[in-house]
């Protein structure tokens, strides 16, 4: 009898846990959205959204301190940004809340080029260029070397310019 | 707008954010097709950041305030490991904390820019050591697991090296740092060789798979070890070469250098025809070679002494790359004869004279024309110094 009431505890926190994760993820479950929206498209942005609520629910229990809640959950959808790529993903056009609109006195398609580029690339030029973290940063939020950071924004430089150049040519 | 050879090496420059060599500079001046690189580079970066900042519709918190997350969550995980193992009561288990704790601080922390090559441990004799983040990351996409992390190399410092498992198939996984071209994480995949090979990594990592009858005769010797040496000297240039470990003790054993083709440029492979190992210790012997417009050239040679002529000549496929594969074949050779001015080959019924310079040949064949093929080298004369066959 005290083993079934020791379950019903258990049981009956577990669900109180989910119940309070579901509330604070509904909150910032948008701003999710406008972040990752940048960095891989509106479509796929809802579907990075959707894994990380799925990783944040299951690694709830993990996060000690409250109030880190919403960098934890962007920490984690960030990263799924990146999957994309792993998996084979490819960008798809931004929806309506992002649609392409020409620059006033810059390149009308360098945005173009950039929603072309691979979701890795996007994501580091977008928190590099947009979002003013420095590429050690980027490093240690995606579990990559300073090097490799590197290496992938020049890289993304690099179509960039090619596709430019081309372009001119 | 015509071709030019210089275009894409300005281009990559540009791209890194490098200043223009000053040929390159003066170049750019008179080729329209520089010039118009040189210039999108610069309107690249004027639009680049008004560009993209333009995309964001919600500002992301500070970086600082991201990562301290994951600094809590490691913790977390340590405190859990802790916990657990305290349970078991096991005196053996607080030998694992400290070394699991000495992985996790690997994975948390600042990655291969933190690691130390000087007290580095000799490699393959050293089971566990701190884990780079980048290859903690890396492991965890590919759901494998470390089998044996080497640390970095005594030979190659800048190398951080471990051994991966993953549903039956084991492969070695090395990082270079620094890597100027950018390289990202290697992989070789060993094991059982009629599987596909191990692949993970990120994007443009260039990734090479050992031969299959290489892998095979390799996984039926007794306790194979064998450590993979590659480094990049420069964004055009590379060297790898494998060494041994049995027991312990480094050897070479067949050694061959892999090829292989960079992020960016198309790069240089070498091969290995033979080492010396009758005096116990290994010698590794390795061309450098870049590739230059139709052709490879050898810009750097590096070996024990191998005071032998005639039997540095191997055939091999040229550039092995993930996604990337490349059919051209090349006889290559170093000699150490200053008599030997060209190199005569046999193949498709005629023989085929090509000029040798600077002690190593690289010479694109047109096809696969078969691995054994009759060479001779020969003086300034046309006298044959050494004849033999070229070994696959």
């Amino acid at each position: 009898m005290e083993a079934i009431e020791l379950d019903q505890t258990q049981t009956s926190d577990v669900s109180a846990e989910a119940s309070d994760f579901d509330a604070r993820f509904a909150v910032v479950r948008s701003r999710l959205l406008a972040i990752c929206s940048p960095l891989v498209g509106t479509h796929e942005a809802q579907d990075v959204v959707q894994d990380t609520y799925l990783a944040g629910q299951s690694r709830y229990e993990r996060l000690r301190d409250p109030d880190a809640f919403d960098a934890w959950l962007i920490r984690i959808a960030i990263n799924r940004c990146t999957d994309r790529h792993r998996r084979g993903a490819r960008l798809l056009p931004l929806g309506p809340n992002h649609e392409a609109r020409p620059t006033v006195g810059r390149d009308p398609g360098l945005r173009e080029l950039i929603e072309r580029l691979p979701p890795r690339e996007r994501t580091i030029l977008v928190l590099h260029y947009a979002h003013g973290y420095r590429l050690q940063e980027i490093g240690l939020l995606l579990a990559l070397s300073h090097t490799n950071v590197r290496t992938i924004i020049a890289r993304a430089r690099q179509r960039l310019l090619r596709a430019l150049r081309e372009a001119d040519a | 707008m015509s071709d030019c050879r210089q275009t894409d090496a300005i281009e990559l420059r540009l791209a890194r954010i490098e200043e223009l060599r000053p040929a390159e500079a003066l170049h750019a001046r008179t080729c329209a097709n520089c010039a118009t690189t040189v210039a999108a580079a610069a309107r690249l970066a004027a639009d680049l950041p008004h560009v993209v900042t333009r995309m964001i519709s919600e500002p992301m918190p500070p970086a600082q305030q991201l990562l301290a997350v994951r600094e809590q969550r490691a913790a977390w995980r340590g405190v859990k490991l802790v916990a657990a193992l305290a349970t078991a009561g096991a005196a053996a288990a607080l030998v694992g904390v400290v070394i699991m704790a000495g992985q996790f601080i690997g994975i948390t922390g600042p990655g291969l820019d933190g690691g130390d090559a000087s007290s580095a441990p000799r490699s393959g004799t050293q089971p566990i050591g701190s884990v780079p983040g980048d290859m903690a990351s890396w492991v965890a996409e590919a759901d494998a697991s470390i089998l044996r992390h080497m640390d970095r190399l005594v030979l190659f410092p800048e190398l951080a090296l471990m051994r991966l498992e993953r549903c039956g198939d084991t492969a070695l996984a090395f990082f270079a740092d620094p890597a100027p071209s950018g390289m990202g994480p290697l992989l070789f995949g060993m094991g059982d060789y009629r599987q596909e090979p191990f692949e993970a990594g990120f994007g443009g990592a260039a990734s090479s798979v050992d031969e299959p009858e290489a892998a095979y005769a390799r996984s039926q010797r007794d306790e194979p070890c064998e450590v993979v040496y590659d480094t990049v000297i420069s964004h055009e240039e590379a060297l790898a070469t494998y060494v041994a470990f049995l027991q312990g003790e480094d050897r070479v054993i067949n050694p061959r250098v892999l090829a292989t083709k960079m992020v960016t440029n198309e790069i240089a492979l070498a091969y290995v025809d033979e080492i010396h190992t009758e005096d116990g210790e290994s010698h590794q012997q390795v061309l450098v070679l870049r590739r230059e417009g139709d052709g490879w050239a050898v810009t750097g040679a590096q070996g024990g002494d191998m005071p032998v002529v005639g039997r540095a000549v191997g055939v091999t496929p040229l550039g092995v790359a993930k996604g990337m594969p490349d059919v051209r074949w090349a006889v290559v050779g170093r000699i150490r004869d200053e008599r030997v001015v060209a190199v005569e080959l046999d193949f498709e019924g005629f023989a085929h004279r090509y000029p040798v310079t600077g002690g190593a040949f690289v010479i694109q064949l047109p096809g696969d024309v078969g691995f054994e093929l009759p060479y001779r080298l020969l003086d300034a004369d046309g006298r044959v110094v050494s004849e033999g066959a070229s070994q696959p």
